[in-house]
């Protein structure tokens, strides 16, 4: 039952706005004391007031008793009727007096229109022994009547009527003044209800206005913060929000266009890779057709003419010729196997198969290179493809070095630690302006450097490039070991 | 959160509940009682003066006040109720011509009145003397001058130019005394005293004195022995300057047209009632021993005092 009217609740104060809810909250509360007040100092004059008129009856009534005694005892009527106009005369409340002698007559009174007869024995005949009050009713107007025996009763009653007139006067007045200062504080309520509802709802409104923005995707946009309260530390984890939203958003953008590069460069890649696939194998063609073939196509030939010829003296000769180009052919094979895949990576491993590259280049180049290997290599061998990458990026950095960098001078070190390899490549050639190579677009030309931190990165690893204008460049590449299963 | 707002709810409720409580306990009135309805528009002339037959009137001059009258002749007036077989209805008026008056007319059938006022009422309609108290073993009384006991007055004499009151203009005690005693001297009250004021009972004029309001008064010597005997405060503070002369107890008297057998029974009712128990306790509450055959010649000083000096009645 109490969810029920929990829920009834929230759903009616659902739809209000913060407000009105305000402006509600303090209405209902101002006219809800200011009618509990209104009422209850109603009730709690009223009846202080009715004592106070009763005293008033009773000592009013005694006054009269005492000093109408003589007067009726000595039917001194003229006089009587002088002290009831005057008891009358003399206060507000009092509606009429009368006194009643010992034989139940009338011996006075202050009617002005004849004496009601109804009047005289409300209060029965105990009225001789002892004073009493009856609430007398008419005209719709509520009468105290109060009766006091003269001297004990043996020379008559004294009565007199006080009607609420009074009572109901002060009450009006209490009741008017109480609603005023009500109707001030609910009007003092209603603009102080306001200004809060306000300052309380303004900052939601623009934490509203600004999560509205943060949807349209500007998250540019912050709060003021106006006050230290509730709301106020809203609105500053607000604006943090926005602050670490707009960061996430740059670092986001840095990636998009970081990751587009990287798609464009690994397209151009593998653009080059099938466009590198299809050069060799034109080569390895070419190479079988021009080389292979016409040493085969040369065999051939020689062994038509030994079987032509037969037995003869030229056949040690041509068996010779033969032997020569069969040799050929098989070095020639040689080559192009080793061209294709340097069996000696395989065969003698990664340091031997470097020594060899370098003594190649060392041949062609005509310069000076250095190999320094720090470090000691594990029994275990590393993965072949590691191997691989490692031994490609430093063929890679040496053609470059051949095509670009005029160097004469090149030290390479291979550092072998516990968990990576770190490869240095270092040349005094040309150099080239570092920034301006990187940031232009991945066109052939620069993929030798991309292929270089393809590789690396293909096995987590890092490559760094350091390079300025007639100071030549140094490569920094570490690759986290992994070993053969 | 959700027990939270229940609590909440609760409370809510219950404060409620309290406030309307406390609004309705305040809210109940006590009083209870129904008003009686009356209609003010049906009136009646009232008529006191309506005279019955059957009632016999007996009237009190206000020797002492109204109040105390009343307590005073309430056991003398049950008793002649039971001799008589009527009932019988007090009539007290401000002035003792008032009642002189009404005895004349004959709507009093038997009046208690001053010795003056017998005088007068005996010259001028022939009032009938039917008794008259002894008190405390005497059957006459006089007028006391008194002031208040730290008075500088001493004599007459000393009364020039001082407030003084009188009871009533037809009293001998509390006024004819006064003049008879001041012609002696050549003077009269009105160039005597710087004020006088009428106390309508001889006990008002001893509070008067008392009270300081006036500085001299005369006074009944009865009244000031009953007051001696029941309220000393007030005779302590008194001093008596000077007295008359001794005159009958002031009488009780019958109109001129009563019949010679009223006459006789009442007279035998008044003269007998200290014989019996319920007359006595009557006498006891007056102060009377009980009532004698009046000696009319007892009142002749103030029959020679009213030849030798004109009294006005119709002050005020």
């Amino acid at each position: 039952m109490l969810d029920k009217l929990v829920d009834t609740f929230a759903r009616f104060s659902n739809n209000i706005t913060l407000e009105i809810k305000i402006l509600g909250i303090t209405l209902g509360f101002i006219i809800l004391f200011g009618t509990g007040i209104t009422f209850e100092m109603r009730n709690i004059v009223y009846n202080l007031l009715l004592d106070e008129l009763d005293k008033q009856g009773q000592s009013i009534a005694s006054d009269l008793s005492a000093r109408s005694a003589d007067l009726v005892l000595t039917s001194n009527d003229f006089n009587l009727h002088l002290l009831l106009r005057h008891t009358v005369a003399n206060n507000d409340a009092v509606k009429y007096a009368f006194i009643i002698n010992d034989k139940n007559e009338i011996v006075g009174h202050s009617f002005n229109d004849g004496f009601p007869i109804d009047l005289k024995d409300i209060h029965g005949s105990n009225a001789y022994e002892k004073p009493s009050k009856i609430l007398v009713e008419s005209d719709s107007m509520i009468i105290h009547d109060f009766s006091i025996p003269i001297i004990d009763g043996k020379v008559g009653i004294a009565r007199v009527g006080l009607d609420e007139s009074n009572v109901n006067e002060s009450i009006r007045k209490i009741t008017n003044t109480i609603i005023q200062t009500t109707l001030v504080m609910a009007l003092v309520g209603i603009i102080a209800a306001y200004l809060l509802a306000h300052l309380v709802s303004r900052p939601i409104h623009s934490l509203v206005q600004a999560t509205r923005k943060f949807s349209e995707g500007d998250y540019s946009q912050r709060v003021e913060i106006y006050s230290n309260d509730d709301v106020g530390k809203l609105g500053i984890a607000f604006n943090e929000m926005g602050e670490s939203l707009e960061t996430k958003e740059q670092e986001n953008q840095l990636l998009i266009s970081e990751v587009e590069k990287k798609e464009q460069l690994r397209r151009s890649l593998l653009k080059k890779v099938m466009t590198a696939q299809e050069l060799e194998r034109k080569r390895i063609s070419r190479e079988l057709h021009d080389e292979t073939g016409q040493l085969l196509s040369s065999l051939m030939l020689h062994l038509r003419h030994i079987k032509d010829s037969g037995y003869g003296e030229d056949f040690d000769t041509n068996v010779e010729n033969m032997r020569t180009l069969i040799n050929k052919t098989i070095t020639e094979v040689k080559r192009m196997s080793y061209q294709l895949r340097p069996s000696v990576l395989d065969d003698m491993g990664l340091i031997s198969a470097i020594e060899r590259l370098i003594k190649e280049y060392r041949d062609v180049l005509q310069i000076e290179i250095d190999l320094i290997v720090h470090g000691k290599q594990s029994e275990q061998r590393m993965l072949t493809e590691l191997e691989i990458a490692i031994y490609r990026i430093l063929q890679e950095a040496l053609t470059n070095i051949y095509k670009y960098a005029h160097a004469e001078n090149v030290s390479i070190i291979l550092t072998f630690r516990q968990e990576t390899v770190q490869l240095i490549i270092e040349d005094d050639g040309v150099g080239f302006n570092l920034d301006l190579h990187l940031k232009s677009d991945a066109t052939d030309n620069h993929l030798g450097l991309h292929g270089m931190r393809e590789r690396a990165e293909l096995f987590n690893g890092t490559f760094e490039i350091e390079s300025q204008k007639d100071m030549g460049t140094t490569i920094y590449v570490t690759i986290p070991i992994v070993y053969e299963e | 959160m959700k027990s939270k707002i229940h609590l909440l709810v609760l409370l809510w409720i219950l404060s409620v509940a309290i406030l309307m409580s406390i609004l309705i306990v305040n809210s109940i009135n006590f009083n209870t009682a129904d008003a009686v309805p009356v209609d003010f528009s049906i009136t009646k002339d009232i008529n006191t003066t309506s005279y019955n037959q059957d009632v016999f009137r007996l009237a009190v001059s206000s020797v002492i006040s109204p109040v105390e009258t009343v307590k005073g002749y309430r056991p003398l007036i049950k008793y002649l109720e039971d001799k008589l077989g009527r009932r019988i209805e007090l009539v007290q008026r401000t002035t003792y011509k008032e009642v002189n008056d009404l005895v004349e007319t004959g709507e009093i059938d038997l009046a208690f009145i001053c010795t003056l006022s017998y005088v007068e009422a005996e010259k001028n309609f022939r009032a009938k003397l039917v008794a008259a108290p002894q008190v405390q073993g005497s059957a006459y009384y006089r007028s006391l001058v008194i002031v208040r006991e730290d008075s500088n007055i001493n004599t007459i004499a000393d009364l020039q130019n001082k407030k003084f009151a009188f009871t009533d203009p037809m009293s001998f005690s509390g006024r004819a005394a006064m003049i008879g005693e001041l012609a002696t001297i050549g003077r009269s009250p009105e160039d005597m005293f710087s004020s006088i004021i009428y106390t309508y009972s001889h006990d008002n004029s001893l509070r008067a004195v008392a009270d300081g309001v006036v500085d001299a008064a005369c006074i009944d010597s009865l009244v000031f022995d009953l007051t001696a005997e029941l309220y000393p405060e007030i005779t302590n503070k008194i001093r008596i300057i000077h007295t008359s002369p001794f005159v009958g107890n002031p009488p009780v008297i019958l109109g001129a047209d009563t019949s010679e057998e009223e006459f006789n029974m009442i007279r035998k009712i008044l003269l007998n009632m200290h014989n019996e128990e319920a007359g006595r306790r009557a006498l006891e509450t007056l102060m009377y021993d009980k009532f004698l055959m009046p000696d009319n010649d007892s009142y002749n000083y103030i029959r020679s005092l009213i030849e030798e000096v004109r009294i006005d009645y119709y002050v005020r």
